[in-house]
């Protein structure tokens, strides 16, 4: 083996832990905690990556600068770094299932995510430590309805746990809110067919449309081969003035955010859009070299298993000028406003999409009309792009609560921001399912 | 006892680290020995455990190379790395607990079962293990993880696949050697080791994505992308165009990259875990609910699948099963907990990942091949496009999918892409014959099936393509 020089190296201490209510139970589903390190080192002009889990038996690696050597002490203090009580979480949600019950509604599913990372990483000389945290509820609240469940799912996204169980209230009124919209709509309506004008809520889990339509899109890498419909219109036009699209992990009121990478390199926004206009790639300090550029502070990691890729932390649309969601529904005769969205494909190279509409509700006369069945939206990025004609002023945040997959690293914790928008018209097609 | 890892935590300098366990240096890699660690986790066990609990311990360790290679900027990531995972799982008589983590030395699992004693919240009652049976599968693989093959296979392949055209998003070099062990508080231990080295390669086209490979138990040199070469190929070469929309009186022949997803499916049917929440599922053991041409087997050490085993993660013996044989459903996938939720004998199919309880899984499951030939009229697909997922609804496999349709054996006209939603069940109830190309596919699974032919998909109605 030829020796290597040493570019840069990663320590993280991260805990895990996942809680559960359902049933009328809480359960500890997952509690993990690793620390781990990976050294990058530059063997024959190419990187080398290497890896090594330090758990408490294990020796100092000699791999790594003196004085971050110092701070791994430190830094792998198990005691420093407490998973979150149970206690409160119980009475939480108990409370929920309380607030559910009373208005109606038969059950409530919570499972509370709290993730904490304690990093140190960088090159030798100029390495940065960084704590980040933060703690994901997921409701699912449940309404008997002609002898069969219906069901509407919201996360909800803190700073801490403690953050989380301050806003029992704010979760409370919104579980109830969940069983006055499946009461108000008993049995959903057919999926329409067609295309149709489609507007997205602030801070709705549509906001994915744009992680995948503009954000991948982008990533250094794919844009360092020019793999993609957006990477070959670096530039050019692509959708009206006041459509601005943005990477941003210095966003500190967002729901993910960190200064640094996890290469150490400074975080910064990056305008996917920029009025419109195709703007930069989302760079790691390789594929900023590919790209004769420097790193925009994208290069993120699964683990210390995984090498650091160019890849999105909180992607989010920029507020517009065409006010409230209610003026962007206003508008509209027929068409779907659109709260949930999951990824079913996506083609880099022509841009042509779709999504599964998990959660959706018809537009009549400019109004909110009933949730509808599952279906299916489709399109091009270039196309809808090009027709999203309205993009209202309140912004709202919301994590993607599975994460973010590449190749064979993920899922990696991601998040949007999203104010109203309107389509001009989107593929809408019922999910034909035998 | 200690897991040797002498990757970084060496007294070196920065200039000659690390000493290269996963990386084929000079040498063999240093991975405790199986027999010695689990003979110290019995000496363990003898010192803290105590009396009327139940034990058992999951350990594995082992070391990956990955290279990873951009052909289009020539960029090349290598990421190599090893360790030891264990994971605990006690039954006490209040109930039974788990704990996981990484492990150097004893006394980190000391720790492990001290945290799965103090577990706040018990998980349910999962019945404690039988005895361990002891398997075959203790002889180390011949060859090692070696990053000159690796790097070298990576570049012969995006050679081989450059006249192809397509754009390369990324072409992946995976090799793993470990092992894997289990100790029961009995005293019965039993171990195995696992090797793998797999290429896969995801391509875009003007259509979609491509995503396929090759992968093979072993560590000695003999991976051959060159099958998954002339597969993209006949893939690209179907989804170059546009094409007509689905002539449902057609039989329909699925080609093994499109095939897969949907015998991915089926044996995500028959996991005991799975199989336990449809009662009509299980009470068709012993029933002939497809056609006779159809036999599933799941075969641990088949010459061509993908991994070799034993036994499984709980440390049971794994064998040749055939839970549909002629049609015939014979049973499902178990781990204990589901064998014990159906009242059977568990049979050597439990599964971990990571971190987790054990699920059911399989080993190379795969449609056992036939004799048929192909209809000379067909509709027949050779091109599945990537989607993020095949299942989005539990039973129904959702594709994107291209191919030709058939004249008297002769290529009439492109077709696709086709949007399918086919049913798992129902759509193996289709089943007309089974070609001889039985074919292991890394990206399904690792399931494997030979060419599929259905009847014409008139059963599919309005709703199963577009």
């Amino acid at each position: 083996m030829p020796p290597g020089t040493l570019e840069s190296f990663f320590v993280e201490h991260r805990l895990l832990t996942e809680v559960s209510h359902g049933g009328g139970a809480l359960r500890l589903v997952r509690s993990e905690r690793e620390v781990g390190c990976s050294v990058e080192l530059t063997r024959g002009g190419q990187p080398l990556h290497v890896w090594e889990p330090l758990p408490r038996g294990a020796r100092t690696p000699a791999a790594l600068p003196a004085a971050a050597s110092s701070r791994l002490a430190l830094l792998r203090d198990p005691t420093a770094m407490a998973a979150p009580l149970l206690e409160p979480l119980r009475e939480l949600t108990l409370s929920l299932e309380q607030a559910v019950r009373q208005a109606g509604g038969s059950a409530v599913d919570v499972l509370v995510h709290d993730a904490w990372q304690k990093v140190c990483c960088g090159p030798a000389e100029a390495w940065a430590e960084e704590e980040r945290r933060h703690t994901l509820i997921e409701l699912r609240v449940s309404v008997d309805q002609e002898k069969r469940p219906a069901h509407l799912w919201r996360p909800f996204w803190f700073q801490d746990p403690g953050a989380l169980a301050a806003a029992r209230g704010q979760l409370e009124t919104a579980c109830v809110e969940l069983v006055q919209s499946l009461q108000a709509w008993p049995a959903p309506a057919p999926c329409p067919e067609g295309e149709l004008p489609v507007v997205f809520p602030p801070g709705a889990a549509s906001g994915s449309f744009f992680h995948e339509v503009c954000g991948h899109p982008l990533e250094g890498d794919v844009v360092a081969r020019r793999g993609s419909y957006l990477a070959v219109r670096l530039g050019e036009r692509v959708a009206e003035e006041f459509v601005t699209v943005t990477d941003d992990p210095t966003e500190r009121s967002s729901a993910l955010h960190y200064g640094f990478d996890d290469e150490g390199q400074a975080a910064r926004r990056v305008a996917l859009l920029e009025r419109g206009v195709v703007g930069q790639p989302l760079l790691s300090r390789d594929t900023a070299g590919i790209l004769g550029r420097e790193s925009n502070g994208h290069g993120r990691r699964v683990s210390f298993r995984h090498y650091p890729l160019p890849r999105m932390t909180h992607t989010g649309v920029a507020a517009g000028p065409h006010g409230t969601l209610e003026q962007l529904l206003a508008p509209v005769g027929r068409g779907l406003l659109v709260q949930h969205l999951v990824p079913r494909h996506m083609n880099l190279l022509s841009g042509d999409f779709s999504f599964f509409i998990i959660e959706a509700r018809e537009i009549r006369d400019g109004r909110p009309g009933p949730l509808i069945g599952p279906g299916v939206l489709s399109g091009n990025g270039l196309q809808a792009l090009s027709d999203l004609e309205a993009v209202g002023g309140e912004r709202r945040s919301l994590f993607a609560t599975r994460g973010c997959r590449k190749l064979d690293h993920g899922p990696l914790a991601v998040s949007f921001t999203q104010p109203s928008l309107r389509f001009r018209r989107l593929r809408v097609t019922p999910a034909r399912l035998p | 006892m200690r897991v040797s890892l002498p990757l970084m935590a060496q007294e070196t300098e920065i200039q000659s680290v690390p000493r290269p366990l996963a990386v084929g240096a000079a040498g063999e890699p240093e991975l405790p020995l199986p027999a010695d660690v689990l003979q110290d986790v019995a000496e363990l066990w003898a010192r803290v455990g105590r009396r009327g609990e139940v034990a058992e311990f999951y350990l594995h360790v082992g070391q990956v190379l990955t290279v990873d290679l951009d052909p289009a900027s020539g960029l090349r990531q290598e990421n190599t790395g090893a360790g030891g995972q264990a994971t605990v799982r006690l039954w006490t008589p209040e109930g039974s607990c788990r704990a996981e983590g990484w492990w150097h030395e004893a006394r980190e699992l000391e720790e492990l079962i001290a945290t799965a004693r103090s577990s706040a919240s018990r998980s349910g009652a999962s019945p404690p293990p039988r005895q361990l049976e002891p398997p075959g599968g203790g002889e180390r693989p011949a060859g090692a993880l070696s990053s000159r093959r690796a790097q070298e296979l990576a570049s012969t392949w995006a050679r081989e696949l450059e006249p192809l055209g397509a754009c390369i998003q990324a072409l992946l070099i995976q090799q793993s050697l470990g092992w894997c062990g289990s100790f029961h508080s009995s005293g019965a231990s039993a171990h195995e080791w696992l090797a793998r080295e797999q290429a896969l390669v995801r391509c875009e086209t003007p259509s979609g994505a491509l995503v396929d490979g090759v992968s093979t138990p072993r560590l000695d040199g003999g991976l051959a992308p060159a099958l998954a070469t002339q597969r993209l190929g006949a893939a690209l070469e179907a989804l170059q165009g546009p094409g007509a929309a689905l002539d449902p009186s057609l039989p329909l022949v699925l080609r093994p990259p499109v095939a897969g997803p949907l015998v991915a499916g089926l044996a995500w049917a028959l996991h005991g875990d799975v199989a336990a929440s449809v009662p009509g599922l299980v009470r068709a053991v012993g029933k002939k609910i497809f056609p006779s041409v159809l036999s599933v087997r799941d075969d641990p050490r088949h010459p061509e699948g993908t991994v070799h085993r034993h036994m499984d993660d709980e440390g049971w013996r794994a064998d040749l099963l055939e839970p549909i044989q002629a049609g015939q459903l014979l049973g499902f996938f178990h781990t204990h907990a589901s064998a014990a939720r159906l009242g059977v004998a568990p049979n050597g199919r439990a599964l971990r990942a990571q971190r987790g309880e054990p699920f059911a899984g399989t080993f190379n499951f795969h449609v056992a091949p036939g004799r048929a030939g192909l209809p000379a009229n067909r509709t027949e697909l050779a091109a599945r496009v990537e989607t993020f997922t095949t299942m989005r609804q539990p039973g129904v496999v959702s594709l994107l999918a291209s191919g030709w349709e058939y004249r008297r054996g002769e290529r009439h006209r492109r077709v696709g892409p086709l949007e399918l939603e086919l049913p798992v069940l129902s759509t193996f109830r289709q089943l007309q014959g089974v070609g001889p190309d039985l074919t292991f596919l890394p990206a399904c699974d690792g399931c494997g099936t030979p060419t599929l032919i259905l009847s014409p998909p008139t059963w599919l109605g309005d709703s199963g393509s577009r």
